[in-house]
């Protein structure tokens, strides 16, 4: 069985955002976590668009930055605060983000 | 006498259309650094996530000649991490891997202009086939 793909890596910020999200607070929920069988985990996230993508993190804090440039690839967000981020976050908690 | 099983493409077709049905809805597309696992059934072992794809909510169309054409794949607008590009995986929406395939700019099942991948950029794919064996 052959597998026949065509892929191409561009330059960040190449495409222009493919949705909105303006000022203020908005919600991203943990969706899934699981333990990718060698040491880090899975993070699932539902953006408030409800696209999902999911990150591979040691611990949750190391989310933002992975997050971060995705909400501005995204959304072409150049300026957020995380205001609620923990250690203790799990399936179904909220990251809670603050766009300027 | 050498060996030269071949089937039919209805039997490939029926093959193929099992490889959506694992899939299933809104599975992905992913890009991973490092050696790839002996099988999909084998976990990672020292394997870093560069890039994520989202299938179509229908990952492929009903196979056809003994091909199996995957459906639009959302482009990764952001890679989630800095590393070289060796294999890929095809997983269910919960991550469950289904195809795993081999990622390199020539001779490999997943052809990309370039293995370097940084965080960040923008990774996209235009054509994803798998054509079914013994024909």
């Amino acid at each position: 069985m052959k597998k026949q793909g065509i892929m191409t890596s561009l330059p960040a910020g190449s495409l222009a955002p493919i949705a909105s999200l303006g000022s203020g607070d908005h919600e991203l929920k943990i969706v899934q976590k699981e333990p990718d069988g060698d040491g880090n985990f899975y993070i699932y996230i539902e953006f408030p668009d409800g696209f999902r993508k999911t990150f591979q993190v040691l611990k949750i804090t190391d989310l933002t930055a992975k997050l971060a440039a995705n909400l501005k690839a995204r959304y072409g967000i150049e300026s957020l605060r995380f205001t609620r981020v923990s250690e203790k976050m799990d399936l179904g908690d909220i990251i809670l983000i603050n766009v300027q | 006498m050498a060996l030269n099983m071949t089937y039919s493409a209805a039997v490939r077709n029926a093959q193929l259309d099992e490889i959506d049905t694992a899939v299933g809805a809104s599975g992905l597309l992913r890009i991973y650094s490092g050696t790839q696992p002996t099988d999909p059934d084998t976990a990672l072992s020292g394997n870093t996530l560069l890039a994520e794809l989202a299938l179509s909510a229908t990952a492929f169309g009903a196979a056809s000649g003994g091909t199996l054409t995957a459906n639009s794949i959302t482009d990764d607008s952001s890679a989630d991490a800095t590393g070289t590009a060796a294999w890929g995986t095809l997983t269910t929406s919960g991550g469950t891997r289904v195809v795993d395939f081999t990622v390199g700019t020539s001779g490999t099942d997943m052809t990309i202009d370039s293995t370097s991948i940084t965080a960040g950029q923008v990774v996209s794919c235009s054509s994803f086939v798998i054509t079914g064996g013994n024909a």
